[in-house]
């Protein structure tokens, strides 16, 4: 260390300056979204030196000899070869003059000759897949270069909060998954490209196959209750941003802040991590158009579906009644062939002071049932323009999009499952109206589906503005404003022909219902940067205000004259003139401001340290604690760089990283910290009806954050010549001060639950990313990436002095029967634990036994609250997934696994379809068979615990590239690619796709009832570049 | 120099955390805060009304469950694959329950919460000055009074259900227990501060609220029941609270001639209304005097579909498995109805809001023809019959049909079924209209006999109970069915009053008074310990405030 304190740098009277410069200001600083930070050099002899690389620049390297400036080079020409690591010529590459549109491509042998201009400076090496390289040319005649895959590199740029870092900067755990390492294939939702690639981050939907359905996000486990458990989503620069305004093809880059050393620059909303989402740019000194034209169709079908009774077993098994048809009404609810097509076209350019690129998609998605669909389209651009010399310059996206979405009802399902087989899809008596049949929780699910409409209309629209100064070569300040829109029309009706209609005596339902949400953000960020030898410095501030407001409007109303009116008169039906019809509307808002800094420090890329911190309020927090205070300290250290591994030969990198972080969440409701009045009911009032009010909540002036206190230790390698790095990592989060809706004492207060912040969480685990060349030749090639991550999330505490509770319940297990809840989330134990009964068997007229408290097998009716236990958990502990690149000269083939470890899973189709004992409905199979010799009614025991854990192919794609550039003057790339998606699992578990079993949040594990149809998808894609 | 620079970046950063401190307070659009709640006289009603409306949800919830279903006349069986609900209907029929059970920690929650909500809007109108919303300082007197007063009645409630609780009188002080004794004392002290400064029947605008009459009731109740509270009776005190009433001096009340005027759609005009939840369509709704106890397929036979149907609570039954009656002293209460009793017969709507019987059993039949309505569930397809017995026929002779007649053995069509506030088919001008009765001048009546035969007074007794009973029946009928006074022992009085508030939450307080709550046995429920005539102080109240301790019933 003493070599750093002896090599300071010296202050020079351009320092003295600049530093007088920027106090006087008082401005302050901030970054730039993909440059500038990284790039931000001190030259001592050229302050003023306008930045003519701009967005070009990834990496630099540096030749020995700084000082070029002033040298006048005469016309000359250079040659020399341009080759990839392993010595493999590499032909196409482009090589130009920076700063000017003169520029060649190398020969098939890699070979190229370049005439410069007399003011050339620099020249910039370019291929397709590799880091480019800007060399300064000094008086060099020949220029061997080699040029990186760019997946390796230690130079390639990773997004960060507020900035980006050269990945061998990283002082924290993020990992950053590109556009070319994204799943191809059919995906409902952007980040359904990444699902598996980040070590920590659990990408989870319940109905993929649903072309409207969510994913649901968890980074490094769920440690909340009731303040949110998913990631921060910032879409290039703008917090609080919506995945579902934004396409895969748009995408450029997307990081994972896991550790609050890196996600504590977000303050109130970073301790369940961030996700930033980079979209792609315009080039500027683009030596022409680029177009993409990047498009598929898909298709799916049904991978697995639940084997229920034929109709001739149910009758012969004496279930119900034949009722004369034979209907198998699964198979009536799926679509044959359902289609996704999926079109998109993106233009991009840029000259030496604009950039540009626009696009557009449209998409057409059927669900694999026969109710939904979506259509949208949407187009997105992105431009930038300097002015002044470079010294300002405006950057910005709008990014519009319309959906039309059609609804489903999962419960069709269940129904499907559980109706008699004998019952017909449409009245024998008048095959023009389907058979609607009478009793508890028993519909027509095909009438249902075809007769009522359910769907929305949606229309985004984001757009970020960015005034950036550029004040000094490495001073620059910017303000952001940004605003995001959605508004969301719900329609929804229910004919007079409806099962629904003819149960409650009346003609039709309409609903209609109109919200709109308005998200608004300025942001003033400064950034400064200072180079001197081997020390580096970046220095970051910034002030942040958001506003989120929504607002709607919902009226509901019956009996229409005809059902062709659908929701469209609703004035119409005569519920209105009978006061009966439905109509409300709401709105709410809340606030954030903050402001924030950080610095990172690098001494000869060695020691590199990083500390943040974020100042932020919250209008939803108590009167009494409206800011809290967010810090975070991270530092690295490059043991391949010291003196004692240099001369490793396997040791390309070696990186030691420590980080601290404190990151808060705030994503509970707005107003339930102040004292506020509603309506309830209504109450005559000296003869007159009049709309009760009183207090709406327990007021809690001194509600505040929750806060997640991270600890993070991880290594960064790459080994073996660079075939071999990865990262791993191992994590604490407590999750302090935890926001939770507990029970109040009742009295004095008035409503039986108060917002506080009372009890712990605790999540610890390993991550493991390995990238793996196993086989690197020139037309033959083979990566494997490994992704591999251990979580446990245990409940510490519950209580604080003023609040206890040794547990809360979750999840009542629904009707019928109503067996009570399935999780007890008990202070030291695991979230997600499953509390019920123990099974021991059968006796011999098949009722279930079960342990008593005392551990004896006792009949299960005779069971009390003592009698359970903890018997699972619904949380996997290990996720792992294994990606397979094969590359053989143009062909390239994905072999994608995965798969969740450790873990219970709930199948309630087993509880309340699989027992001969529940009555009249059609039944699973398994009934007769593995769970024959059961008698009695079901009971909330382990019996129907399974273990979840599966291993899957998850994709296949086979791709098939051409360069073009030779055979057209206009196409210069081609790929074709055929992908199918879930392939084939194999698991022990006897339900439908554990794949599909929510396992994010705060009640996974469950398969639900009637679970929506999990899918295999083809996908039949065409990429072309222009 | 670096360090002087960071320092000088980070003094700065600290000046713009000075200065950016937003405006963070909440703007509320859709609600209104406490502050700016109060600009008008309704608001003031509609403050102070707020504790109407919750004791009317906690009357027809989980006060109706801890009141009706751990005592010998209704219970909620399951029914095959429905119904079992987490077993806590069987632990309330069998008085197992513990400190954790969900209805009795609402039966706490709900209770203390419409205190609350009396206490909140005291403490607010305290403050106000009326003569600026056009109205009077003695209004707002009659206010605090009439607000004090149902505190009292919720607190009389708790006392009941918990034996030990808490006296509140803000919304902010954890309080510990009070004794029994402190709180029968100052139940008794808030009505009588408070029962002159209430207006009197008949006075149509206060319908659905505290007057005299409701408050001396409350007083009633209090002393007819004070043994089981402070171990000592009061009969002569309750007697006189009685003769009061009945002598006009808190309002002018008269017995309804017939059964039905007290429950019918102009139930709020019998003369025997001290205190009635008003009902309306589309404005209060009665559901819960439908919803839990009818079958899904019942809408066929009332037409009237516009509630959902739980297929939940019916009768406890009167005949065992093989059809043979019961003899057991308590519980079967559909064969303790005489069958010349007029309420005995099937329910059916005559029109023009007319209507005879308030049991449903039987064959049901669509309304207005004679097609059978149909099961759904061990019935599906074949007609629905309610029947006066609890067990698996469907199964029989084998399966569950073994386990003979339990709280779980029930079917779709298991047991009689309570229809004590008629149904009305879609679109009849009087649908949903009938009110929920609270207090009526019966209770009056029945309490006072029970007092005078606990006296002695057996004559009298019999006197006021026939005075009641003659409504029920024909009147060619009535001199064979009149009470003497050697028919009035305790056993009879108990099923009196078993017959004429079957179903108004009453028959736990009414079966501990007669030392038959927990010793008693009646169908599938056993002798329970003595500790059973209190419920549990709920663990969720405990775990909240620590002031509160446990009390016997939580053993």
């Amino acid at each position: 260390m003493s070599r750093f304190f002896k090599k300071k740098g010296v202050p020079t009277g351009k320092f003295r300056l600049q530093l007088f410069f920027i106090l006087s200001l008082t401005l302050v600083f901030l970054f730039p979204p993909k440059h500038g930070l990284a790039n931000g050099r001190f030259k001592s002899n050229n302050v003023f030196a306008s930045d003519q690389n701009g967005f070009s620049v990834k990496d630099t390297i540096k030749p020995q000899t700084i000082d070029v400036a002033g040298e006048q080079q005469s016309s000359r020409s250079i040659s020399g070869t341009v080759k990839d690591n392993k010595g493999i010529p590499i032909p196409g590459a482009t090589i130009i003059v920076k700063g000017t549109t003169i520029g060649v491509t190398t020969s098939l042998d890699g070979i190229f000759t370049l005439k410069l201009p007399a003011n050339a400076k620099t020249i910039v090496f370019t291929f397709v897949g590799m880091k480019s390289q800007e060399i300064e040319v000094g008086t060099k005649a020949t220029f061997p270069v080699v040029l990186l895959d760019e997946t390796l590199g230690l130079d390639e740029v990773v997004v960060i909060g507020y900035g980006s870092l050269q990945k061998k900067e990283l002082t924290s755990s993020i990992t950053s998954v590109s556009s070319k390492d994204f799943l191809e294939g059919s995906a409902n939702n952007a980040m359904q490209v990444i699902n598996g690639k980040v070590a920590g981050l659990s990408v989870s939907s319940s109905a993929p196959s649903d072309p409207n359905a969510g994913v649901s996000l968890q980074i490094r486990g769920a440690s909340s209750i009731k303040a949110g458990t998913g990631p921060l989503v910032v879409i290039d620069g703008v917090p609080g941003g919506d995945l579902s305004t934004i396409v895969q093809q748009d995408i450029e880059s997307i990081s994972v802040l896991k550790d609050a050393s890196s996600a504590a620059i977000y303050g109130t909303r970073g301790a369940n991590g961030v996700i930033i989402v980079t979209t792609k740019k315009g080039t500027r000194n683009a030596d022409k158009v680029n177009v993409v034209y990047d498009s598929y169709v898909s298709t799916m079908t049904v991978a697995r579906k639940p084997e229920i009774l034929s109709a001739a077993e149910f009758l012969e098994k004496k279930r119900d009644v034949d009722l004369g048809a034979r209907t198998d009404w699964y198979s009536e609810l799926i679509r044959k062939t359902p289609i996704e097509n999926n079109q998109f076209l993106s233009v991009s350019s840029g000259t030496q002071n604009t950039s540009y690129r626009a696009s557009v998609n449209y998409r057409k998605a059927d669900g694999i049932d026969i109710a939904s669909g979506r259509e949208e389209y949407g187009v997105r651009l992105n431009f930038s323009q300097k002015a002044l010399d470079g010294k300002f310059e405006l950057i910005g996206n709008v990014a519009n999009r319309y959906t039309k979405e059609k609804y489903t009802d999962y419960g069709a399902f269940n129904q499907a499952m559980q109706l008699n087989p004998t019952m017909p899809v449409y009245d024998p008596a008048d095959p023009n109206k389907y058979f609607l049949p009478y009793g508890y929780d028993t519909y027509n699910p095909v009438a249902k589906l075809k007769l009522d409409q359910n769907g929305a209309e949606r229309k985004f629209l984001n757009a970020d503005l960015t005034f950036k100064f550029n004040i000094l070569d490495n001073l620059d300040t910017q303000v952001m404003i940004a605003q995001q829109t959605t508004d969301k029309d719900d329609n929804i009706f229910s004919p007079s022909t409806s099962a629904e209609s003819r149960d409650n005596n009346r003609r039709g339902r309409a609903e209609r219902r109109y919200e709109k949400w308005n998200d608004r953000t300025f942001e003033w960020t400064t950034n400064y940067s200072l180079d001197i030898d081997a020390h580096k410095l970046k220095l970051l501030a910034g002030y942040s205000y958001q506003d989120f407001t929504n607002s709607g409007f919902w009226s509901q109303n019956f009996d229409f004259p005809s059902d062709a009116l659908t929701y469209n008169a609703l004035g119409e039906g005569l519920y209105l003139k009978q006061g009966k019809a439905d109509m409300s509307s709401w709105k709410g808002k809340n606030q954030l401001a903050a402001v924030f800094g950080r610095v990172n420090y690098s001494f000869d890329d060695i020691y590199l340290f990083s500390a943040s911190l974020r100042y932020e309020g919250s209008s939803k927090f108590g009167t009494n604690n409206k800011y809290g205070l967010f810090p975070a300290v991270s530092a690295g250290w490059r043991l391949s760089k010291m003196e004692f591994m240099k001369s490793s030969a396997f040791v390309n990198d070696l990186k030691l990283r420590a980080g601290f972080g404190v990151a808060g969440r705030e994503g509970f409701d707005r107003y339930t910290s102040p004292a506020t009045y509603s309506g309830a009911g209504r109450y005559l009032a000296e003869g007159a009806w009049l709309k009760v009010f009183g207090p709406a909540n327990n007021p809690n002036p001194d509600l505040k954050w929750e806060k997640a206190i991270n600890y993070n230790v991880g290594l960064d390698f790459t080994l073996f010549n660079s075939r071999l790095s990865g990262a791993l990592d191992i994590y604490q989060r407590m999750s302090k001060d935890m926001i939770y809706n507990y029970d109040a004492p009742v009295p004095p207060m008035i409503q039986d639950q108060i917002w506080v912040n009372v009890g712990t969480t605790q999540n610890r685990g390993i991550e493991l990313n390995l990238d793996y060349q196993v086989i690197k030749k020139e037309d033959f090639s083979y990566d494997i990436n490994m992704v591999g991550s251990y979580n446990k999330s245990i409940i510490k505490s519950l209580s604080n002095d003023r609040y206890n509770r040794p547990f809360f319940d979750d999840y009542g297990l629904p009707s019928p029967g109503n067996p009570g809840n399935a999780y007890r989330n008990m202070e030291g134990h695991e979230l997600g634990s499953f509390y019920g009964l123990r099974y021991a068997g059968l006796d011999d007229q098949g009722r279930f036994l079960i342990y008593n408290k005392a551990g004896e097998k006792i009949l299960s009716t005779l069971k009390t609250e003592e009698d359970k236990a903890f018997i699972g958990n619904g949380i996997p502990k290990l996720q792992l997934s294994m990606n397979n690149i094969i590359r053989y000269k143009n062909f390239d083939l994905t072999l994608y696994f995965r798969g969740y470890f450790k873990y219970d899973i709930l199948n309630l189709k087993q509880m309340y379809y699989g027992l001969q004992s529940v009555s009249n409905v059609n039944l699973l199979k398994d009934a007769f068979t593995r769970n024959a010799a059961i008698k009695s009614e079901k009971e909330f025991s382990d019996y129907f615990l399974e273990k979840g854990d599966f291993l899957k192919l998850d994709v296949v794609n086979l791709g098939y590239n051409l360069d073009m550039k030779e055979k057209s003057k206009y196409i210069s790339n081609l790929r074709l690619y055929f992908a199918v998606k879930n392939v084939f699992t194999i698991t022990n578990y006897t339900g439908l796709d554990p794949a599909q079993v929510q396992i994010n949040g705060l009640q996974p594990g469950i398969e639900d009832k009637g679970s929506y149809p999990t899918v295999r998808s083809f996908t039949l894609g065409l990429k072309a570049s222009f | 120099m670096k360090r002087f620079k960071v320092k000088s970046i980070l003094s700065v950063l600290l000046v713009f955390m000075l200065a950016s401190c937003a405006n963070l307070d909440e703007e509320l659009f859709d609600r209104i805060g406490k502050e700016t709640y109060y600009q008008n006289k309704n608001a003031i009603l509609a403050s102070l009304l707020r504790t109407y409306e919750h004791g009317h949800w906690y009357s027809t919830s989980e006060r109706w469950y801890a009141q009706e279903l751990t005592g010998d006349q209704f219970v909620w069986t399951q029914k095959g694959r429905h119904g079992y609900d987490g077993g806590q209907w069987v632990r309330l029929h069998n008085h197992t329950w513990t400190a954790e059970e969900a209805t009795l920690a609402s039966c706490w929650n709900g209770g203390f919460t419409g205190i609350g909500y009396a206490n909140n809007s005291m403490a607010d109108l305290e403050t106000l000055d009326y003569t600026k919303f056009g109205m009077t300082e003695a209004e707002k007197q009659t206010h605090i009074s009439e607000l004090k007063t149902i505190r009292s009645w919720y607190q009389l409630m708790l006392l009941d259900f918990f034996g030990t609780i808490p006296i509140v009188e803000n919304i902010t002080d954890l309080k510990p227990q009070s004794t029994p004794q402190e709180n029968f004392a100052w139940i008794e002290k808030e009505i009588k501060e408070n029962i002159s400064k209430l207006p009197k029947a008949p006075i149509a605008k206060y319908e659905g609220r505290m007057t005299q009459g409701a408050a001396a009731t409350i007083l009633v109740r209090l002393y007819l029941n004070s043994q089981a509270y402070i171990g000592a009776t009061k009969w002569a005190e309750c007697a006189q609270v009685c003769q009061d009433i009945l002598d006009g001096k808190y309002g002018t009340y008269s017995v309804d001639p017939t059964w039905y005027g007290p429950f019918n759609a102009q139930n709020d005009k019998s003369p025997e209304a001290i205190w009635y939840f008003p009902h309306a369509k589309n404005q209060l709704d009665g559901n819960f005097y439908y919803a839990p106890f009818f079958h899904y397929n019942s809408r066929q036979a009332t037409g009237f579909t516009q509630w959902g149907e739980w297929n939940g609570i019916g009768l406890q039954p009167s005949l065992d498995l093989d059809g043979k009656p019961y003899t057991s002293a308590l519980g079967r209460p559909f064969a303790k109805f005489n069958d010349k009793d007029l309420r005995k017969k099937p329910y059916n709507y005559l029109g023009n809001g007319k209507y005879e019987g308030m049991f449903v059993y039987g064959p049901q039949y669509k309304r207005g023809t004679t097609e059978p309505v149909l099961g759904t569930e061990e019935y599906n397809g074949k007609p629905l019959v309610f029947v006066d017995q609890v067990g698996r026929f469907s199964e029989k002779p084998a399966g569950r049909w073994l386990e003979g007649s339990k709280v779980i053995t029930g079917e779709e069509n298991t047991g009689v079924r309570w229809m004590k506030y008629p149904i009305f088919p879609d679109y009849d001008p009087n649908e949903m209209e009938p009110d929920g009765a609270e207090m009526r001048l019966s209770e009056i009546v029945y309490s006072l006999a029970e007092c005078k035969f606990r006296l002695g007074d057996k004559a009298t007794a019999a006197t006021l109970l026939n005075s009641v009973r003659v409504r029920n029946f024909a009147p060619e009928d009535w001199a064979s069915i009149a009470y003497t006074a050697d028919q009035i022992t305790e056993q009879e009085l108990l099923d009196e009053w078993g017959r004429e508030f079957l179903g108004e939450r009453r028959r736990r307080t009414d079966l501990i008074r007669f030392g038959k709550f927990t010793a008693g046995t009646w169908w599938d429920k056993q002798a329970t310990p003595a500790n059973k005539k209190f419920f549990p102080i709920p663990n969720k109240a405990l775990n909240t405030n620590p002031l509160l301790k446990p009390t016997e019933a939580n053993n």
